[in-house]
């Protein structure tokens, strides 16, 4: 496969798990401008195992993914008593406070003559299991490929089970979900960890792919990014956030010629899209009538 | 001890710009309840036109300050057309992003039209120093000290002792209320976000001027600062954003004179992230800020 | 028969104001308590106890279990179901999902495709009975005020509740919807559930009610049957004085 197709099918692929995750949690109806430190803890977790500890990549993404997820959830627990803008600025917080301890975070061990591991503000470098194991960026995008569909395949079978409707109660309307028997603060949380843990996997790959990470990339401007494709492409589905992705980084990233004023073509669709529709292109009212007309 | 004195003095000049940028957050929050994350950007476009206007025509600080309230209020009227009147008010969501959207348009559109990493900003007219017992206040600070002094006077004046500053409270406090006294909603929202880009604008000023030179990141800085000194004062009270800004100066300058700038940034977020849990209120101990949903 | 819902010494403060001032209250198995008063009596904070959104001092006890320390979530898991006076749907979800959300919480997780297939059914009927069907796909936005009204009663209805608190189901309707909410509720939504209702509507009162109940400024100024309540003069100041019903 051409190298740029590659590199910028991997990108989508690997802002789709951080779209994927704020996503989550806007369906909870909390906005989180700090999915990013989730991004940060699984690049940072898997890089330290497999570069430093010399642990299998499968594991490493395991440790990635289960970080985010805890801490995920460690956060959401006194944050998730906090509504609206305070939530935004709690994750945000949180997100600034993880990228800034980062900067100060030295955790080096000689590995084959050569310092490995973070060093501060001057990043992590050498995060080499995916090159040394010798697999090819096409093989490296179908690995991420088949973990960002199988993280789609848990939504849908959450949405089967009755998972996502009712965390979409707990997001429209919390009072009248609690009425109705549902433990609000309990999906709160929940959402919060798999949103963390959605987003640590998404870490784990991009750490592995691009073998060097440093703590300004995961900057608010990555989080708040994350939270507009979902925005963009729709809360209705899990599609959404991907449409927004595709749209970002996809249409834009390609077509070289704009590549210079992308911001201003973007930010100015986003708004024109925004002010159309208030919750995104594929937004639940969309989606309630194409079920309503495809039922008849 | 004398540190502590010093770092607090300096503390407060810093704080008092911090404050004025909390000030126009809430101004917005408060007849919006909805948060423009544009703020920030908006005002970094002021400056900007006040720098072309100093680089063009190497005019001095007045046409600089000039241009700079135009840019600003033109970019927030921008924001305002766009992000907030084009999008009901109800989805709050559409609007934080779509000034996020602008945001990104307008941090762009100067980048591309100042391409140096600097730009350079003329500096305020040059005051003595003053040194007390020890303590050391310099001309810039007490500059900026007694600017941002001047504006909360006009402000508090404005918004206490007006027509316009009752129609603006009577929104904040209610707009159905505020719709049934026959306030015109629109147009009240209008010139508080306009009122709200001028007070940022003094700010924005302010801060570019004693540096002597300006960058496109000033609007993320900005908006950071703003947002940390409006949640720490507590989100929706004009004092707590002046306290907020206070608070945010003092401990940023303890923190950089005693741990350094690494650890300045962790004591920050880590006093935002606690405040915002322990006080949700923040300092000014807001109860209801009306951004939960009642029953 | 037993009481269902039995109250004793409930008191609410909002600051320095007393919403609820050492309310008691018996409320027997399948019966219809009314509760009526002028507005800022208590009768919503009344409701807004009894579901727990309120944390208020005194003792409840449902169906003679205290709850007076369960939280909203466990309450409606006994099958304690309210509907609001501005009627409280999700917006985003179609009419027959609202339906649907009513049941999520207390059936498992899983449900194969029959299962599903019957409940629907069951949903469906449910919104029969309150003439609300033909809409089940669509959005609640398509909804008057009054079929809004309809659309929480029909799901008060397929949750099995056992104990119903109806926060004025008639407000703002016409007298020609107040008689169809009144037959709806007579034959579909009260019979075999015992019920508090809070309702301005003497005429309303009168027709559903075993026991009536009235508050005034926290306080219980008047119980009995309708007719002996009603037929208090005091009571009926009280009542008539209200500027809603005037």
């Amino acid at each position: 496969m051409d190298p740029f197709l590659t590199s910028v099918l991997s990108n989508i692929g690997l802002f789709s798990f951080l779209a994927l995750s704020a996503w989550l949690l806007l369906i909870g109806g909390e906005i989180s401008f700090g999915q990013q430190a989730y991004f940060a803890i699984g690049a940072y977790a898997s890089g330290i195992a497999s570069a430093v500890w010399g642990w299998p990549f499968a594991v490493a993404l395991a440790l990635g993914t289960a970080l985010g997820a805890g801490i995920g959830a460690l956060v959401a627990w006194p944050a998730a008593r906090l509504s609206g803008v305070h939530y935004a600025i709690a994750t945000l917080a949180f997100a600034e406070l993880t990228r800034a301890s980062l900067n100060v975070f030295r955790y080096q061990r000689d590995i084959d003559g050569y310092l490995t591991g973070p060093d501060g503000a001057n990043g992590f470098r050498d995060i080499r299991w995916v090159y040394e194991a010798g697999i090819a960026p096409g093989t490296y995008l179908a690995i991420i490929a088949t973990l960002l569909l199988l993280v789609i395949v848990l939504i849908w079978l959450a949405a089967r089970l009755n998972v996502m409707a009712q965390l979409r109660m707990v997001g429209e309307d919390p009072i009248l979900a609690g009425m109705q028997g549902i433990r609000v603060l309990r999906w709160k949380i929940g959402a919060a960890a798999a949103a963390g843990g959605v987003a640590g996997l998404g870490g784990a790959l991009f750490a592995h792919m691009a073998t060097y990470v440093e703590p300004a990339q995961f900057s608010v401007m990555t989080g708040v990014h994350a939270v507009a494709y979902g925005l963009i492409g729709g809360l209705g589905t899990a599609i959404g956030p991907l449409l927004g992705v595709l749209i970002d980084v996809g249409l834009l990233e390609s077509l070289r010629s704009l590549a210079a004023y992308r911001m201003i073509v973007f930010g100015g669709l986003v708004a024109i899209i925004l002010i159309l529709r208030p919750r995104g292109i594929l937004d639940e009212t969309l989606v309630t009538k194409v079920r309503s007309w495809a039922r008849r | 001890m004398l540190d502590l004195v010093q770092n607090t003095l300096d503390g407060i000049a810093a704080g008092s710009a911090y404050a004025l940028l909390a000030i126009g957050f809430t101004l917005i929050f408060g007849v919006m309840r909805r948060l423009n994350i544009a703020f920030g950007p908006s005002i970094m476009v002021g400056i900007f036109l006040g720098a072309w206007v100093h680089v063009q025509w190497s005019a001095g600080l007045i046409e600089a300050a000039l241009a700079t309230f135009i840019g600003a209020l033109l970019a927030s009227i921008y924001i305002e057309r766009l992000s907030f009147a084009a999008i009901r008010g109800d989805a709050a969501l559409a609007s934080m992003a779509s000034s996020f959207a602008l945001w990104m348009q307008l941090e762009q559109g100067v980048s591309l039209a100042f391409p140096g990493r600097t730009t350079a900003f003329p500096t305020l007219p040059p005051l003595p120093d003053i040194q007390i017992a020890g303590l050391f206040l310099g001309g810039d600070d007490l500059l900026v000290l007694l600017s941002a002094g001047l504006v909360l006077l006009v402000l508090h004046r404005l918004i206490y002792h007006s027509h316009f500053g009752l129609e603006m409270r009577a929104l904040a406090d209610s707009a159905e209320a505020a719709a049934v006294s026959r306030i015109n909603i629109n147009r009240v929202a209008f010139l508080t976000f306009c009122l709200a880009a001028l007070v940022g604008a003094v700010a924005g000023l302010l801060i570019a001027a004693t540096d002597g030179q300006i960058t496109p990141k000033f609007g993320l800085w900005a908006t950071m600062k703003g947002l940390i000194a409006m949640m720490i004062g507590g989100l929706g009270s004009l004092r707590g954003a002046l306290l907020g800004g206070l608070v945010l100066g003092i401990v940023e300058a303890q923190a950089q004179w005693y741990l350094g700038a690494a650890a300045r940034e962790i004591v920050v977020y880590g006093l935002l992230f606690l405040c915002l849990i322990v006080l949700p209120g923040g300092i000014a101990g807001v109860r209801d800020t009306g951004a939960e949903r009642k029953l | 028969m037993g009481a269902a819902l039995e109250i004793t010494d409930l008191t609410l403060r909002f600051g320095g104001v007393l919403a609820l001032d050492a309310v008691d209250l018996s409320v027997a198995s399948n019966t219809v308590m009314g509760v009526a008063g002028p507005i800022g009596s208590g009768k919503s904070s009344l409701i807004n106890v009894l579901t727990g959104h309120y944390p208020a001092q005194g003792s409840v006890c449902f169906q003679g279990r205290p709850i007076a320390h369960l939280t909203p979530p466990e309450r409606a898991r006994l099958g304690i179901v309210r509907t609001f006076q501005t009627p409280r749907v999700y917006r985003r979800m179609s009419i027959l999902e609202n339906m649907r959300a009513a049941l999520h919480a207390t059936r498992h997780l899983f449900q194969g495709p029959s299962a599903r297939r019957r409940e629907d059914a069951h949903l469906r009927d449910g919104l029969a009975v309150f003439g609300l069907d033909h809409v089940a796909h669509e959005l609640p936005d398509r909804l008057t005020q009054f079929e809004l009204r309809l659309l929480e009663m029909a799901r008060a209805h397929v949750t099995g509740a056992r104990l119903l608190l109806l926060d004025e189901p008639a407000a703002g309707a016409t007298s020609e919807e107040a008689r169809q909410l009144s037959r709806a509720m007579t034959e579909h939504l009260i019979p075999g559930r015992t019920v508090v209702l809070v309702e301005h509507r003497i005429d309303l009162l009168r027709a559903l009610c075993t026991d009536l109940v009235v508050l005034q400024a926290g306080r219980k100024i008047g119980f009995g049957t309708p007719d002996s309540v009603l037929a208090r003069p005091d009571i009926r100041a009280c009542l008539m004085g209200d500027p809603v019903d005037a």
